[in-house]
């Protein structure tokens, strides 16, 4: 497969996967999530598993 | 394999390990795990290919340790992975999850090296027990329900596993872990237990939410594990099942969809791992010598640079204390060192060349080609893209080069990074090098060499394929270029699959009330929370009685 068959599967599948990405994740199998700030200490915060 | 030294299954050692650290204070507790790991890594190089363990048990004769290239291939990054995660832990890990990851370890080990499914059983259920504890280690809520959910569904697979291998060893008189086959519904059991395991898609939900609820460490030491022991369990028993060339196609785009997705950057390196166990699970498929070599070549480098990257996503996690995207940026300046580790593990997995993804991945790749599976090929290569996608350009864009997302709060080095994280980091970049630039090192402990069928040692580097690469890697960079805006960090909690069963019921229920019929309450809003010691007993007990009903079911029948 040539270098530029390559390239192009680079740009078209990747715009194709970006695509696919915003609605099956983004909208369908996804609930919206408040999503505040973690506190400042790094040992209370998202290290928490908020 | 070092000469002279004594043969003894890694698992007894890391297993000892364990103890001792579960006995000695917590302040030396993180020296006695780097301590155990590498008495373990020693352990592992002292065994010699062809030695097994045998003894009669009811009958059957049992084999807790046969060692081969295949099997040896997988301990011996067990024993790196092991080893680096204990270094990167050092100070961060408390005693339940040093005392954790070495049994975890030790499962894997007794995975690898079992020569009868009921040794394998037993370790891969272990393997269960220790990884849970590895998420509720974080001590969270939210780790405490992801490792719920991980549990349930893991025991869930045991049991499939469990019933299958009661099946098969009633069905052949066989204890014997080799060569298994899904003509039987035993043997299609069994497959179905190891794709749980191996995160396979639609079986794979459990991993993306349970991993990334884990601690920093926690985290490098599950991506090392489970899937990569599943995958030696596939390439040891379902080598050359066409049905897992589908699977593995289907798993490879899917996990890099969801990557795409999501907003936490670990979370994002789980579904990459999700995406990668479909290469190896394609090329099990496949089944040739070459393939199983590209399979195992590939596991062992994706513990490398995976290790690596879920460390350099700790690093942030643990300076800044966040690990979103709407809330990172920018962090380059602050951690030069951790930014650069990162992008070593980055380009492994992007294939660039004198890196490790470049040496393995294309091993699989060619043997897949060779096979006439065409179709695959191509769609692992728009995979390929998405993976160049997520790890090379959305996650260290988003997180070091960018803006800060949120400019009126951005994320700030509250703590430093401690050296034996960059020790950590820094050998398993070195390996990731050094398996790139010099490939014989890893095809030399494959099963076969890495030879192609023709008898010649595979070589990645001509400048065809060089320059093939190139041109995926760079046209990606194009793709991500244009479509940037859509792949910002999104306040969205993805359920993935386990949508079906967390939020259609709720959905679903004023459309069933509608219809006047009595509507079962689907979940009250004040319940307290089930507790998680009577769910882990009720699921374990749900386990034994569900495992005694197949078995005595499976007696009578036969």
């Amino acid at each position: 497969m040539s270098a530029l068959t390559l390239g192009a599967l680079g740009i078209f599948g990747g715009g194709l996967l970006i695509a696919v990405s915003v609605v099956l994740p983004g909208r369908v199998l996804s609930r919206p999530e408040p999503d505040p700030l973690p506190a400042d200490d790094p040992a209370v915060s998202e290290e928490a598993g908020a | 394999m070092i000469e002279g030294l004594p043969q003894i299954h890694p698992a007894i050692v890391a297993v000892a390990g364990a103890l001792v650290v579960g006995l000695v204070p917590r302040r030396l507790g993180g020296w006695v795990t780097v301590t155990a790991a590498a008495l373990t890594g020693l352990a592992v190089l002292g065994l010699r290919d062809g030695t097994t363990w045998g003894y009669d048990f009811y009958g059957f004769e049992l084999t807790p340790l046969r060692v081969d290239d295949l099997s040896l291939a997988f301990a011996y990054i067990f024993a790196l992975a092991l080893l680096a995660g204990a270094v990167f832990g050092l100070r961060t890990m408390g005693t339940l999850e040093r005392t954790s990851a070495l049994v975890y370890a030790a499962s894997a080990f007794g995975v690898v090296f079992a020569g009868d499914l009921v040794t394998l059983f037993f370790f891969w259920e272990l393997k269960v027990s220790a990884s849970v504890l590895l998420v509720f280690a974080r001590r969270s809520a939210a780790s405490g329900r992801a490792a719920l959910r991980y549990l349930y569904v893991s025991l869930a697979g045991g049991v499939v596993l469990l019933g299958g291998v009661a099946w098969w060893i009633v069905g052949t008189g066989s204890v014997a872990f080799d060569g298994l086959s899904v003509d039987t519904g035993a043997g299609v059991l069994i497959l179905v237990g190891f794709l749980v395991a191996a995160a396979a898609v639609p079986l794979h939900a459990w991993m993306p939410d349970a991993y990334p609820a884990s601690t920093i460490a926690g985290t490098v030491f599950l991506a090392a594990f489970t899937s990569k022991a599943a995958i030696y369990a596939l390439a040891r028993g379902f080598p050359g099942t066409e049905v897992l060339v589908w699977v593995g196609v289907v798993t490879a785009i899917y996990g890099v969809v969801f990557a795409l997705g999501v907003n936490d950057i670990r979370r994002m390196l789980v579904y990459s791992s999700v995406s990668q166990a479909g290469f190896m699970i394609t090329a099990v498929g496949v089944g040739t010598s070459l393939a199983i070599d590209g399979a195992t070549a590939h596991a062992v480098a994706h513990i490398a640079y995976k290790g690596l990257l879920l460390m350099g996503a700790g690093a942030v996690l643990w300076t800044t204390g966040r690990s979103h995207l709407t809330h990172l940026g920018g962090l380059a300046r602050a951690l030069p060192w951790v930014t650069g580790l990162y992008l070593v593990g980055a380009a492994s997995i992007a294939s660039i060349p004198l890196f490790s993804g470049y040496a393995t991945k294309e091993l699989g790749a060619l043997a897949i080609e060779e096979a006439g599976f065409e179709a695959a090929y191509w769609l692992l290569k728009l995979a390929s893209v998405g993976t160049v996608l997520v790890v090379l350009y959305r996650l260290p864009w988003f997180t070091f080069f960018a803006p800060p997302a949120d400019p009126a709060a951005p994320a700030v080095v509250r703590r430093g990074v401690p050296v034996s994280m960059y020790v950590a980091m820094g050998a398993l970049a070195v390996v990731n090098i050094a398996v790139g630039v010099a490939p014989r090192l890893l095809y030399d402990l494959l099963p076969g060499g890495g030879l192609l069928p023709d008898g010649e040692v595979y070589s990645g580097f001509s400048a065809y394929k060089l320059a093939g690469t190139l041109a995926l890697v760079a046209g990606a960079a194009v793709a991500f270029a244009l479509g940037r805006r859509w792949l910002v960090g999104r306040p969205v909690r993805v359920l993935d699959v386990d949508w079906l069963y967390r939020d259609l019921p709720p959905r679903l229920a004023p459309a069933v009330a509608r219809l006047h019929l009595p509507t079962p309450t689907l979940r009250a809003p004040h319940a307290p929370a089930l507790p998680v010691w009577l769910g882990t007993l009720w699921v374990s007990a749900a386990v034994v009685v569900t495992a005694l009903v197949v078995v005595l079911a499976v007696g009578m029948a036969t």
